[in-house]
């Protein structure tokens, strides 16, 4: 079967789901910081010189931001990996739960990976 | 032979004979075989690794390694507007040009949270395809969706040619209406020859010759200017508080004063927030960078293949407030010179008869006011080996990295477009049972014709007198459309089950029909743009209000029409979940993938 994950109980689906939406929604949150927040108080950080000469305000925008942004893509695909990871452990944990197509797949994934 | 050696036998003829060129026949010879032998290049690249399947051809394959898929996003993101304009753009509005670097890239940041995994989960080809699926399979919706890709598409596709055309015009002395349709032979060649993989390729080899040439004159310039502190995105704030120095004394507004000038016809600082939202969302929606999504192997090289992209992306954004940097020091230092004495510093007088740079004494003392010298955004880019008495290859090469970026971004757009015709509409809805060899016949041919549609709707573009804007913000508005049609959607369709088709429909429309006026009104035809909270909206920060028209209208059409039935359920689990299978190979393979999918 092409995507016996569909074939999942509720319960399994719900125990990834949630979790994803919880990092999903933590990520989206550090990520609005950066791309709007710290954006706002533009006066105050214009007076605020960086290494000496580079004003704030221009400095987040033009700089800090984009590889903020690189940061948390990388952090957040490692967590989300590990999430996936988990995943597979909690699944193999209920494996009497499963339906036969899924235990099928799943064997046929670690057959793969050994 | 590997591809790696041919590639770079490729390169290695390429450059001998430029030098060859050179020696022999002069700099005007190598600089013309510079950047017309760059586009043969890449078309030798893409017969290389052209495809042959319906699979290679809509997907590559669906097996591009994700920093190869990084580096070809990063080239079918930065087009024209990005190596040409940007620079250009921040050099003249100052910060408050600046949402374009924040919201061309921190887009990439959410597309990895609440995208990229899910579309290549879904198993779909085409944007349209996803759609129809996640609308129950309802026809109406890929039509609807097809038509928005297309508004989208060509309003950028017009905008990459019209830059293609400016890099022709101004490196090889032609007009840019001709110009035009240099770029058509290249992009339509190579986009032609195979597909998705090999402009996937492609665009991974544009990647590098785009980011080599954009980065070589300005860290030669650095060098010159002792900002290596250590590196010279660390240092370069001493040449702007130079340069704001100087703007001080002649009692002008300082450049990185924030809100002082319009950005997209209005200033404030809601209208530099919402814009650089709308860049975001905008980036969300973009038929030819989702598409990027189904070309990896699995959701999560799809995922790393999105950290990679921002990553290739980053380094050029980062130095384009550089660039504007340097070219405002640049022309800091004619200040205050006669007027006579001005004209005749050489780059200066290189740039004097090319229009770009003018230089008019409207007081009549015969000194040169700040106000009296005026540019065209283009110059930053363009002009910054002339600027600072570069090597005469460098200038060629800046040309050689603009045509990659703008025809790296035409082909993707290009075969967007294709693809939308003969698989989501021929396929589709006219002849179901084509076979695989004529379905790929098909795109070839109509890559082929809207190339040459694109390249005309460019020559008018260029031709009519109108045509003052700089072509940052022509793609600005497709980035409005894009946000304002498939972004809300897209979203939704993964993490709002209750989302049906009646709600996906009408959702686009409201976004679109909210949309597309304002961007006419205001941004063609000089309407005065409206305020919200005592604030003006400019089309671009227009663009976040129409996003939000689509969400609204989706949501509350949703819920009060019938939910979708079970089997949509399925599919948006199957998005939802990590694969737990091992992906089957799909290269020529296209008819059993999709019908495992339906």
């Amino acid at each position: 079967m092409e995507h016996p994950e569909e074939l999942l109980p509720e319960r399994h689906k719900q125990w990834f789901w949630n979790r994803l939406l919880r990092l999903v929604w933590t990520f989206f949150a550090i990520w609005s910081v950066v791309a709007v927040w710290w954006h706002l108080p533009v006066q105050r950080w214009k007076e605020v010189l960086l290494f000496g000469n580079m004003p704030m305000h221009w400095y987040l925008a033009a700089f800090i931001s984009v590889w903020c942004g690189v940061a948390l893509i990388i952090i957040y695909h490692l967590v989300a990996t590990r999430l996936e990871n988990s995943f597979q452990d909690y699944l193999a944990g209920s494996w009497h739960e499963l339906p036969e197509e899924v235990q099928a797949a799943l064997q046929h994934a670690r057959g793969q990976g050994d | 032979m590997s591809g790696r050696m041919s590639l770079g036998l490729t390169f290695g003829g390429y450059a001998l004979i430029a030098v060859l060129l050179a020696v022999t026949l002069g700099q005007r010879a190598a600089a013309m075989w510079m950047v017309v032998g760059s586009i043969l290049t890449y078309i030798s690249v893409a017969f290389a690794a052209r495809g042959e399947s319906a699979s290679e051809v809509y997907v590559a394959g669906r097996n591009i390694p994700p920093i190869v898929n990084g580096a070809a996003t990063a080239a079918d993101w930065m087009s024209a507007a990005s190596y040409l304009s940007m620079a250009g753009t921040v050099a003249l509005l100052g910060f408050d040009g600046l949402p374009y670097i924040i919201g061309w890239t921190l887009g990439y940041t959410i597309h990895s949270f609440f995208i990229a995994p899910y579309i290549r989960k879904s198993s779909t080809w085409t944007i349209p395809d996803l759609i129809e699926k996640r609308a129950g399979g309802w026809g109406v919706a890929r039509v609807i969706a097809v038509i928005m890709m297309f508004i989208i598409s060509m309003t950028y596709l017009t905008a990459q040619l019209t830059g293609a055309g400016v890099v022709f015009s101004r490196f090889l002395g032609i007009p840019a209406t001709v110009g035009v349709f240099g770029a058509l032979f290249g992009m339509g060649i190579y986009a032609a020859a195979g597909g998705w993989k090999s402009i996937t390729w492609t665009q991974a080899v544009q990647y590098v010759v785009l980011i080599i040439c954009y980065l070589m004159p300005v860290f030669i310039v650095a060098g010159a200017l002792g900002l290596y502190k250590p590196l010279p995105w660390f240092a370069y704030g001493q040449l702007i508080q130079e340069v704001q120095g100087k703007e001080a004394a002649y009692g002008l507004t300082v450049w990185t004063e924030p809100f002082a000038k319009a950005l997209g016809g209005a200033t404030g600082q809601l209208n530099w927030i919402l814009s650089a939202l709308l860049l975001m969302l905008g980036t969300l929606g973009l038929p030819h960078i989702l598409i990027r999504s189904y070309t990896t192997p699995t959701a999560r090289d799809a995922r790393a293949s999105i950290g990679w992209a921002l990553f290739f992306i980053g380094l050029l954004y980062c130095t384009a407030p550089m660039y504007a940097t340097m070219a405002r020091y640049a022309f800091s230092q004619v200040w205050g010179m006669t007027i006579e004495a001005a004209q005749q510093v050489p780059w200066v007088a290189n740039f004097l008869p090319t229009g770009l740079l003018r230089i008019e004494d409207l007081n009549g003392d015969g000194i040169l006011q700040p106000n009296e010298l005026t540019f065209h955004g283009d110059i930053v880019v363009i002009g910054m080996p002339d600027m600072w008495g570069l090597a005469w290859w460098i200038a060629p090469l800046v040309a050689v990295g603009g045509l990659a970026a703008a025809l790296s971004t035409a082909d993707g757009l290009l075969m967007t477009m294709a693809t939308g015709i003969t698989r989501d509409i021929y396929q589709r809805f006219i002849n179901p049972n084509a076979d695989e060899a004529g379905e790929v016949r098909m795109t070839r041919i109509l890559v082929i014709i809207l190339s040459l549609v694109s390249s005309f709707m460019a020559y008018l573009a260029i031709s009519s007198p109108s045509f003052g804007y700089y072509v940052a913000l022509v793609v600005g508005w497709a980035f409005v459309f894009a946000a304002s049609s498939f972004t809300p959607q897209v979203i939704l369709g993964t993490f709002w089950k209750r989302l049906n088709r009646y709600g996906i429909v009408w959702g686009m429309i409201a976004g679109m029909g909210t949309a597309l006026p304002y961007v006419i009104a205001v941004g063609v035809a000089g309407v005065q743009p409206i305020s919200i909270f005592g604030q003006q909206i400019g089309t671009l920060a227009w663009g976040f209000v129409s996003f939000m028209v689509n969400l609204i209208v989706s949501v509350v059409v949703s819920l009060s029409t019938r939910p979708e039935d079970e089997q949509v359920e399925r599919f948006v689990d199957r998005m939802r979940l990590p694969e737990i299978s091992v992906p089957a190979p799909v290269a020529g393979a296209s008819d059993a993938e999709a019908n495992a999918t339906d």
